[in-house]
Parts: structure tokens; C-alpha cells; sequence
């Protein structure tokens, strides 16, 4: 009796010092680099100032602020809207397409920097392939249509994703109680599906439209003279020695990213129905629709896979032909004049981003548990700080590191650590948002059962909800993993001599203009990175256990 | 015959499924269909409801074939287990949601319409609440008044009292049966609990293991049981005796041994070792002061 | 199955930990060998006790790493660089108030060398080396040497201006020329140090006033501005553009031999920039990184340093690359690099009116 006392008193502390140390981290590695480097927002001229954010709203900034918001909100609201009707076509297709949209969906994720924008560029420049090989026409590509265009292409994935998980919450028997009571297809996708994808639609349109004010290389490349506020921070912080006002600049940033959390928030609540629940997800619904609205929903969806598809491919031809001039000569120049440490620097991308990867779902599940499960209400403020290094953009993130890391007893600077860490804390709210997903779902009766049955918490976590949280754990690994190996925005102030990564060598060849070597190195990543998903997709669904919190009750 | 489920089959494979299943229902009846889990009963629930292809067979509802016909156009309606309530709306459009689709009532019209079903299930004043705010026994009784609004000709359910507390069960079954009677509606119903299915039911069909044990009213069954384990499903039956507990009963002294007492309230089973047999005895009413150990003579009633 | 698939997972990650957990390396071997001609090696002030030290080095001078494997073997000395911009260098050591984990600081722009200095994150140093090199190519503090001139002109693709029916621009004053409209592809000077060098030092060599006259006109056939200085190159050998302004150094020429272009330098002024090297103020090891300023200040490193890419190097005791025969260096802008700094704000500000909205 006294063991059993003691063990549990063990489990006790154990468990409180997890806590801490899951609160510290959050702390050191996301709070401590935010705050200094948005400190020297607050700095000019070595002292304390607030003159940056006096002429934070000049007409010129103004100019820019307006400019940010419109592409922002058009191109996510164009990514959501192509997100919905693949998710509509997953509903309306059986269940062995609706796994395969999921997995081409990730795939399509794969996508490191410039690829697209290259690949624009390339088709449809002044002498794009098709825009002046084909057609003859020397259009300008560059300006607001062509951001709104790629950013809106780059973020139907992801949203789609959130949509997907959405979709595993609708009641099965809601969908058939529809069918039952006479509601055509078209009906029942209007007053069941499409209500229960609301939040889901909320939610992905203002994380993208966060995503997209802080993205700076796309507006870099293709957006000719017209200027956001990302490019305007990323170009005074490395063309000026004016990092405050740069800083200054990002901190605008931030609001927006408010009201996308608070939807993130708003949107989990309310997936809570009540009784058992059979999800739709991998089930044929035999929702039947008029030819109109199947050809509606299903265009968008076919059409984002050929354009993917397409990009690709322009990306191997441009990686192995010289494409100027609207022609194309084949050749392995690209191969050929690749860097010797280029093939290092894969192998560090490679391996820093596994234990990125490995850590960040670690760490994020557990606070995800924390948060929800055990329903401790300071965790809800570490949450919402997990999500702030998605708010500001990448280069800030990273800049803050440098600002943090670079003296004793902290001295980060030049390690392997820094970037692993940088990797992981920037995608920490990926892993977490997936554990909330899969707990919401989770009936709460069998953490009890175990409780009853003598567990303490992290038992009952261990042995009991860790099954359960393996779709999520994978998917995240997967995510983070890829993330990370593309990774350009956070990485690029924090590499240092001998640690360079593929990322990087990749975004130098095209800062140096050279987009044939650039799209070799782009297709080498790309093929690496979709090896190792393959391996990680293919473990995920050999191991794939039954989950038996979901069944129904009785035949 | 208003409903005829002809040879109607499905496997799942070689040994869960339905074979060969043949009923007849009269218009108005309440059938039952009782049985252990896997027996098959739910399969041929979602099979007359459309949503499960039979492998074979036939199902004729009132003169017209519908074993192919899709859900949306059967005048079938279901009650799911969890009830299935759109919890995005409130009470009165639940209701009226099969009078907008199958019906094909303008909105105005079908909430007007629907406030009957309301009225018959007593929810009347909880036309405008949200379904989440109702306790599980008002939501059963919104999902049948959704059901019912359409005015089907079968309605299925499938285990819809397996969520409430037993308190609740017993006035429900009773609002169930006063409500079949007073529409006329035939309904098929579902469940394991062979309480439920004895009240309920005009029929009951016990099955098995995919394959149809016995049909034939409560009282048929139970007191004309036509195989072992419907014998052993419905009540409790004394093997070696082959009677009933409830029709034995015990005099003081003799050759067997009471091992157990069970006191139910109402009634006392007892367990009774005779010849190396365990007999189980039902008294009713109030028993005399016995322990375990007492020695009794079995006696039929 | 099963098995096989999760000894494949964990020898991944086993991969993936192994290589991640490598310590920094030297970067390995570049495509040409070490010269061993004998001459080589006769560098009098390298100490024995610095070889097998370390120099880091923030590169931002396209092919010298070809060099470094030269110099490691002349002094011993290892090498660790990372090519970055200095821009965003300048940025880094800014975020992190002053610690610049290197020791010299190779290439790039001088107006962040110049800012560094000011911020105090460079340290001075008079290499002995730099004695023979002309004042205007050096900081007279000594805070960053020039290591050579990259010079700026014009890289004009043959093929599009053959299809407009346009002659190549042979001075800065052709660019004005209207035939020449939304042809032309030059860096913000915001962004660029080599745009920068361009705008300041026609403004110093042709006065202020008809400096700006020419960049009205010459504005008003640019269309956009690039947001990054190395865009108009691969722009114009890929045909975007007919004419690209920007530094003709090495690559430039490269270009020639896989595309149908053509480095021109203008025959009126010569812009040009200094690729400065310096010594951080927090170098672990500045003896070496003193010892690696030597080397490439002097004629023999400057020699190599250009054989790795062609410039034109300050030391006049080397010749002109042959690859640059065109150039005039008697052309070369007379400027004072200085300027560059303390003008900028105000010049930029110029700019930005007379662009308007490009």
C-alpha cells in the first residue's frame, strides 16, 4: 500500500516538473527571442525610442499597410475557397479517393521557397515557356495579380488540411438522418456539411491571411514594384543598419494575427456534439448531385493538382535545360556546377529537421494535453503564445534568436542547437493543433476509467490517449519535417560558417540569379523531402492500430 | 401484406451477416426485431432504411418495390441511436426538415406543420431552443417527432432508449406505445432488451446469429418458445426441467439446498442445488425468513 | 513487414541524428587543385604557430572560396566561411548587438562595412600590405581595405535587341535613349550596393545637376526595379530584359559563353565599388584573420584571389584580367567612397522622389 503511495507521489512531481520544463521552454525559446527582438523596435541610436513607431504610419507605410491587406485577404480568400471544394469532393468521393486526396494533398505541401515563383516566372515571364514560347505574347508578369495568384496557390494545402480534420468531426448519422428525411445531396451539403465546415472555413482563412502578410519572398519576387509590408521589413533589415524600424514594421504584423487566433479558439469549441459519434471521414456517403454542381466542386480541385503537377514539372525540365530565351536546351550543367557542400548541407537539413521534428511533437502534444485535457487554465496563455512565431514573419523570428542567442551564458550562436530549436518552436502550434483535434474527439469518460483504475495522469497519458494521438503525432512529424527542410525566412540570419543548410543554398542560388542550379537544388531537396515522407506515410498506415474509443457501440 | 422482406440477405463475409430472411408486416403492427449484438437486427434496420445494399432478396412497402430505391425517396424514416439531431438547428426546424425535403414544403409552411409533431410529442414550448440544450430524453422525443412528421409509411428504430436512464425508460416505452397506437404508424423496432421488446411489440422476431430464431407475439414467444436459446434469451429458463423459474416453487425442507438468495423487491429468486443441478426458482410477494443453506423441495406452481 | 519497416524508420533517424550531429566542417575541396609551384609558399609574416587555427570568414565575394584552399595551403591556416550578403550579415550582428562569430569579413558592400564601422563592430587594421593601394580604395582609418573594384556597365542579350531592332547602349548617357523603354532592368539602389555605387558615382563624376537630370531620363525607361542585386543578371540572359545594369565582374562574362550575351562597359564613366575585407572586432582569432588580410592584399594573393574570379584588383601591381581587355580603366569614376556613406539618406531620399511609385 505504501509502494503504490509512494510511485504515485513520484508520478506527482515528475509530472509537475514536465510542466515546468514544457512552460520554460515556451519561455525561453519563443517568448525571450520575440521580446528582444522586438525590443529593438523600442531602440534608436543605442537608447530607447519610440521614433520608429512615430513614423509607423506615414502615407508611404500606409500605402503599404493597404497593399498588404488586400493581397493577403484575396489570395486566402481564393486558397479557402479551393480548400472547401476539395473537401467538398473528398465527402462526395469513397473513401479509397478521399485517402488519396489526403495524401496528394500533403504531398503538394512539398514546396520549397521560390519553387512556384520560379516556376511562374518561367512559364509565363517575358519570355515565359508558355506566355511568349507558345503564345507569343510579352506580357509583364510582375505586380499584385501574380502575389495574390502564388500566395493563393500556397496556401490551398494547408488549408485544406484544416479542413480535412474538420470534416472528421461531422456525425456520421446527422448526414444520413438528412438522406432519410428527403433531402437531396445538394441539401444536405448545404444545411449539414456546410455548416459544420464553418469554423473550420473561418479558421483557415485567418491563419493563411496571417501567413500571407508575413511572407516576404513571394512579393519579392514577383511582385515587381509593388511593395508589401514584409518586403519593406526584410529590405530595411538587410539593406539598412536600421533593424528597429524594421522591427517596427514586423510589430504591425501582429494584430491580424490576433483575430486569427481567436477564431482558431471559437472553431474548436464548437466542434462538440453530443452522444457517440461516427465520423464521415473514409466512408461513401452516397450523397448524389446534379452534374453542375459535382463539375463546381470538383474543377477546383482537379485543377489545383494539374497546376502542382505542371510545377513540378517546369522545375525538373528547368533543372536539367536551359530555358532562356522562351527555348529550351537540355543539359546537366546544373548538375555539374552544384556546390561541394551542397550535399552536406542536405544531410544537415535532413538531420536537424528529424529532431526538430521529433521534439516539436513531443513538446507539442504534451502541452496540447496539458491545456486540454487536463484543462489547466495558464496552458491557454502558453498556447497562445506557441502561436506567435507564425504571426511575425520568419526573418524576425530568426532575427530574434540571433538577438537572444549570441551571448554567454546563452550563446547559441554557430551551434546546431540554434537552428534545431528555431525549427521547432516555429512550428510548435502544428503539433499541438493536431493533439486539441484528436482530443476533442476523444471521449473524456476513458481518462477517468484509467484514473479509477489507478493510473496517475502520465500513466493514463502513457497508456491510454498516446494510441489515439498516433494520427496526429505522425502527421506532425511529417509536417514539421517538411516545414522545417524548407525553412528559409527563420534560417537565414542564424546559419552560420560550416552549418549550412539545403534551404539556404537553395534561396543563395537564387539571390544569385541562378535559376537553373537553383531549380536542380530545388529538385533534390524536393525528392528528399518527399523520400522521407513516403517512409513516414507508409509507417503511419502499416502501424495503423483501430481505435476503439471511436466504434460503435452494437451491431 | 403491407411490408415484405423477401429472402433478403447480406454477409459481411463468411460468418456476420443476415441470411435468408423473410418477414411479413401488417399495416399498423409494432415489430420487433430482438437479439444478442451481431445478430443482425441493425443490418436489416439500415437495409429497409436504404442506407445497406442486400446482397439478395426483395423488400415490397405497401405494394412497391424499394430494395434499390435510394433514402431520400423511401417513405421510410429512421430514429438513430444517437438520435442524429442537426445540432446547428434548433428544435422546430429538426422537425420540419423532412417537411421542406421530402415533402417539399416551403419553410414557413413545413415550421406550421411540424408544430403538430411538436404538440404530439409534448415539446411545444421548445420550438425555438437549440438541440444542445435539451436533456437526452427531450432529444429523443425531437427525434421522433422529426420522424414522424413526415408521416412514413415504416419508421425504424434502432435502440433509441439505450441512452436514457431507467427511470425514464419505463414512461417513454409508454409515451412509444400510446403514440404507435394513436397514429397507426407501422414500426419496426430494434433493441436487445427483451423487456422492452415483450411491451412494445405486437410481434417480436428473435434472431440469432444472422438467421431468424422465432416469430410470433410476446406472449408466443415466451411461453411457446420453439428453440433453446430463444427459451434462454427471453426470461430465463431452467434447462434440465425445461420449465420457467417463475413457475416453480419451494416448501421448506427436503433433499435440495437453497445456494443463493436473490431479493428483487417485488420478487426473490432463488438458486437451488438439487442432484448436482443448479435450479432457478422466481417467488413473487413476500417470502418466508430463508438463508442460504435452507433445504427445500422443488414443486412446479 | 512491420519489422522491416520500423528497423528502416529508426535507421533513418538514426541517419538523420549522425548527420545532424556533425560538428562544423571545413568546406571540403574545391574543383581545382593546389598549385605547388614553389612561390607559393614564400609568405614571410605567416607565424607557424597560427597553422591549424581557424579563420571564419562572412563571404560575400562571388568565387574567392576558390581561393581558400590556395591560401590554407600557404599558410596552414583552415577556412570556414558562409556566403552571405552583407547586408544581411550587417543585420545578424546588428540583432545580436555586436557579436559577429567571425573573424574577417570578405566582399559585399562598403557602405555596410561603413556603418559597421561606425557601430563599432569592425576593428581597425593597417596592413602592411596596403601600403601601395591608392588612398580612395581604402578606409583611411584602416576599419576595411579594398581587395578590388568591382566595376558596373551594362550586359545587354543580343538576341532581344537584334528582335526590337536596337543597337547596344555604349554609355551611360545611350541609356536615356527612349528606344530603349521597359528594356532595361536595374536594382533599386535602396537595396543594391552596386546600384548605390552606380547612382552616387555618376552624380560625383558628372555634378549633381546634370547627374540627375540623366537619371530622370534614364528613369523613365525602367518600368520596375528589382528588389535584389543579383536579379538583372540571370533576367537578361534569360531574355526578360534586353539591357541589364549591374556588376561586370567574373560571372558576368561567364555568361557570355552560355548565352547570347554581351558585357559592355560604357565608354563615358565607369562606375565602380570596392569589395573591402575587414577585421571583426570580436574575432576569436584575429592574428589569423590578420594573416588572411596579408595574404589577399598582397600581389600574390591579389593574384589568386583574381585567377579565382576576374576583377579588377587594387593592388596596381596586378594587371587588368585579360577577360576585361574592353575596359577602360581610365574611365574609372574618380569618387570619393566616403561620400557613399554620409550621402546615402539623402541621396536615397532623392531617389525615392524621383521614382515615385516603381
Amino acid at each position: 500500500m505504501e509502494r503504490r503511495t509512494l510511485i504515485r507521489q513520484t508520478y506527482k512531481q515528475f509530472d509537475k516538473l514536465i510542466l515546468l520544463v514544457l512552460i520554460g521552454l515556451v519561455g525561453l525559446f519563443i517568448v525571450y527571442p520575440i521580446v528582444s527582438i522586438v525590443a529593438f523596435s523600442f531602440r534608436s541610436g543605442g537608447e530607447f525610442s519610440l521614433t520608429h513607431y512615430q513614423s509607423i504610419f506615414s502615407p508611404a507605410n500606409r500605402k503599404l499597410i493597404w497593399h498588404s491587406l488586400w493581397t493577403a485577404s484575396s489570395a486566402a480568400f481564393f486558397s479557402t475557397v479551393v480548400a472547401v471544394m476539395i473537401s467538398l469532393s473528398a465527402v462526395l468521393s469513397g473513401p479509397r479517393w478521399q485517402k488519396g486526396l489526403e495524401k496528394a494533398v500533403m504531398i503538394s505541401m512539398i514546396s520549397p521557397p521560390f519553387v512556384s515563383s520560379l516556376a511562374f516566372i518561367i512559364l509565363f515571364g517575358r519570355r515565359g515557356l508558355i506566355t511568349y514560347g507558345l503564345l507569343g505574347l510579352s506580357l509583364n508578369p510582375y505586380g499584385p495579380q501574380s502575389i495574390v495568384l502564388l500566395q493563393a496557390l500556397g496556401g490551398i494545402a494547408f488549408a485544406s488540411l484544416l479542413l480535412f480534420a474538420n470534416l472528421e468531426q461531422i456525425d456520421l448519422f446527422q448526414v444520413l438522418a438528412s438522406r432519410d428525411l428527403g433531402a437531396k445531396g445538394q441539401h444536405t451539403l448545404k444545411d449539414i456539411i456546410f455548416p459544420a465546415l464553418r469554423p473550420g472555413i473561418l479558421s483557415a482563412f485567418f491563419v493563411l491571411f496571417t501567413m500571407n502578410i508575413a511572407d516576404f519572398s513571394t512579393p519579392i519576387i514577383v511582385g515587381g514594384s509593388f511593395k508589401t509590408l514584409a518586403t519593406e521589413a526584410y529590405l530595411i533589415a538587410v539593406s539598412t543598419p536600421n533593424l528597429g524600424q524594421a522591427a517596427a514594421i514586423s510589430v504591425l504584423m501582429v494584430p491580424s494575427a490576433l483575430i486569427a487566433f481567436y477564431f482558431y479558439r471559437r472553431n474548436m469549441r464548437l466542434g462538440q456534439t453530443i452522444g457517440a459519434k461516427r465520423s464521415i471521414k473514409d466512408i461513401d456517403l452516397g450523397l448524389r448531385l446534379p452534374g453542375w454542381l459535382r463539375l463546381i466542386i470538383f474543377l477546383p480541385a482537379i485543377s489545383y493538382f494539374i497546376i502542382t503537377l505542371l510545377k513540378y514539372g517546369v522545375i525538373l525540365v528547368s533543372a536539367f535545360a536551359n530555358t532562356s530565351s522562351g527555348r529550351i536546351k537540355w543539359t546537366l550543367d546544373y548538375a555539374r556546377t552544384l556546390p561541394p557542400n551542397n550535399l552536406a548541407a542536405i544531410g544537415r537539413s535532413v538531420g536537424y529537421s528529424l529532431i526538430a521534428a521529433l521534439a516539436a511533437t513531443i513538446i507539442g502534444l504534451l502541452i496540447s494535453w496539458y491545456t486540454h485535457r487536463r484543462r489547466l487554465p495558464l496552458m491557454e496563455g502558453v498556447e497562445f503564445l506557441t502561436s506567435l512565431p507564425y504571426i511575425i514573419p520568419g526573418t524576425f523570428f530568426g532575427l530574434g534568436y540571433v538577438a537572444a542567442f549570441s551571448s554567454q551564458p546563452l550563446m547559441l550562436r554557430g551551434t546546431a542547437i540554434i537552428l534545431i530549436t528555431n525549427y521547432c518552436f516555429r512550428q510548435l502550434s502544428v503539433p499541438i493543433k493536431a493533439a486539441n483535434t484528436t482530443f476533442s474527439m476523444l471521449d473524456r469518460s476513458i481518462d477517468r476509467a484509467a484514473k479509477d483504475l489507478g493510473a496517475s495522469e502520465l500513466q493514463t497519458f502513457w497508456t491510454v490517449l498516446l494510441s489515439p494521438l498516433r494520427t496526429a503525432f505522425i502527421n506532425s512529424f511529417i509536417t514539421v519535417f517538411t516545414s522545417s527542410m524548407m525553412a528559409v525566412g527563420a534560417i537565414a540570419f542564424i546559419v552560420s560558417p560550416g552549418r549550412t543548410v539545403a534551404s539556404m543554398e537553395l534561396f543563395r542560388s537564387v539571390g544569385q540569379g541562378r535559376y537553373g542550379l537553383a531549380s536542380f537544388q530545388a529538385v533534390l531537396l524536393i525528392v528528399i523531402i518527399f523520400v522521407f515522407n513516403l517512409i513516414l506515410l507508409l509507417f503511419k498506415d502499416r502501424k495503423g492500430g483501430r481505435d476503439v474509443s471511436r466504434t460503435k457501440r452494437s451491431k | 401484406m403491407f411490408l415484405e422482406l423477401n429472402d433478403l440477405s447480406k454477409m459481411y463475409d463468411e460468418h456476420n451477416g443476415v441470411r435468408s430472411f423473410d418477414l411479413s408486416v401488417e399495416e399498423g403492427e409494432f415489430v420487433t426485431m430482438l437479439g444478442p449484438s451481431g445478430c443482425g437486427k441493425t443490418t436489416v434496420l439500415n437495409m429497409l432504411g436504404g442506407f445497406l445494399r442486400p446482397d439478395g432478396g426483395e423488400i415490397i412497402l405497401d405494394g412497391r418495390d424499394i430494395t434499390r430505391t435510394i433514402p431520400e425517396e423511401r417513405p421510410v424514416a429512421t430514429v438513430f441511436q444517437n438520435y442524429a439531431l442537426f445540432s446547428n438547428l434548433n428544435v422546430i426546424d429538426n422537425v420540419a426538415y423532412g417537411l421542406r425535403y421530402y415533402h417539399q414544403l416551403k419553410k414557413s409552411a413545413a415550421r406550421k406543420a411540424a408544430r403538430k409533431y411538436l404538440e404530439l410529442v409534448g415539446l411545444s414550448d421548445y420550438a425555438q431552443t437549440m438541440i444542445y440544450h435539451l436533456s437526452g430524453g427531450q432529444q429523443q422525443r425531437v427525434a421522433l417527432a422529426r420522424s414522424l412528421a413526415i408521416e412514413p409509411k415504416l419508421l425504424l428504430l434502432d435502440e433509441p432508449f439505450s441512452n436514457l436512464d431507467a427511470a425514464l425508460r419505463n414512461q417513454v416505452r409508454q409515451d412509444l406505445k400510446a403514440l404507435q397506437k394513436k397514429t397507426n404508424i407501422t414500426m419496426l423496432f430494434v433493441t436487445h432488451d427483451q423487456e422492452e421488446a415483450l411491451f412494445l411489440s405486437d410481434r417480436i422476431v428473435v434472431m440469432r446469429r444472422g438467421e431468424i430464431s422465432q416469430v410470433g407475439t410476446p406472449k408466443e414467444i415466451y411461453y411457446q418458445p420453439q428453440t433453446e436459446d430463444v427459451a434462454q434469451f427471453v426470461g430465463s429458463m431452467n434447462q434440465t426441467l425445461s420449465i420457467r423459474p417463475e413457475d416453480l416453487t419451494l416448501k421448506a425442507g427436503g433433499e435440495a439446498v437453497i445456494e443463493r438468495i436473490s431479493f428483487y423487491g417485488a420478487y426473490t429468486d432463488y438458486l437451488v442445488r438439487q442432484d448436482d443441478d443448479l435450479i432457478l426458482i422466481k417467488s413473487f410477494g413476500k417470502q418466508p425468513d430463508w438463508q442460504p443453506g435452507q433445504a427445500v423441495t422443488i414443486e412446479k406452481e | 513487414m512491420k519489422k522491416i519497416l520500423s528497423l528502416l524508420l529508426v535507421l533513418v533517424l538514426a541517419i538523420g541524428l549522425l548527420a545532424g550531429c556533425t560538428p562544423a566542417q571545413d568546406e571540403p575541396t574545391p574543383a581545382d587543385e593546389p598549385a605547388d609551384t614553389p612561390e607559393a609558399t614564400d609568405d614571410p609574416a605567416v607565424d607557424p604557430s597560427l597553422a591549424g587555427t581557424t579563420v571564419k570568414v562572412l563571404l560575400a565575394y562571388g568565387g574567392a572560396e576558390n581561393s581558400f584552399e590556395q591560401f590554407t595551403a600557404d599558410t596552414g591556416i583552415n577556412v570556414e566561411y558562409i556566403e552571405i550578403s552583407t547586408g544581411q550579415a550587417l543585420a545578424q550582428i546588428q540583432a545580436a548587438d555586436g557579436v559577429s562569430a567571425a573573424d574577417v569579413w570578405f566582399g559585399g558592400g562598403v557602405d555596410s562595412y561603413i556603418s559597421a564601422a561606425e557601430l563599432g563592430y569592425l576593428e581597425a587594421y593597417v596592413s602592411p600590405e596596403a601600403a601601395t593601394i591608392r588612398d580612395e580604395y581604402k578606409d583611411k582609418d584602416g576599419y576595411w581595405t579594398g581587395l578590388a573594384l568591382v566595376p558596373a556597365g551594362f550586359l545587354v542579350n543580343n538576341d532581344v535587341l537584334a528582335e526590337k531592332g536596337l543597337e547596344a547602349p555604349q554609355t551611360w548617357e545611350d541609356l536615356a535613349d527612349p528606344a530603349y523603354h521597359d528594356e532595361i532592368i536595374m536594382a533599386s539602389p535602396a537595396i543594391s550596393g552596386t546600384q548605390y555605387a552606380i547612382l552616387n558615382g555618376l552624380l560625383q563624376a558628372m555634378g549633381e545637376e546634370a547627374g540627375w537630370e540623366l537619371w530622370e531620363k534614364i528613369d523613365a525607361n525602367v518600368t520596375t526595379y528589382a528588389q535584389g542585386g543579383g536579379e538583372p543578371m540571370p533576367k537578361t540572359i534569360a531574355g526578360e530584359y534586353a539591357i541589364g545594369v549591374l556588376a561586370t565582374v567574373g560571372s558576368a562574362y561567364q555568361a557570355m559563353e552560355e548565352a547570347p550575351v554581351e558585357v559592355i562597359n560604357p565608354t563615358d564613366y565607369i562606375p565602380w565599388t570596392p569589395a573591402p575585407i575587414g577585421l571583426f572586432a570580436d574575432a576569436e582569432n584575429p592574428e589569423g584573420a590578420k594573416v588572411m588580410i596579408d595574404y589577399f592584399l598582397s600581389q600574390q594573393g591579389q593574384e589568386k584571389l583574381m585567377a579565382a574570379d576576374a576583377r579588377i584588383m587594387t593592388r596596381p601591381e596586378v594587371a587588368i584580367p585579360d577577360v576585361m581587355e574592353t575596359l577602360d580603366a581610365s574611365k574609372l569614376i574618380v569618387q570619393d567612397v566616403k561620400l557613399f556613406g554620409s550621402q546615402r539618406e539623402a541621396v536615397l531620399a532623392r531617389w525615392a522622389e524621383l521614382i515615385g511609385d516603381k
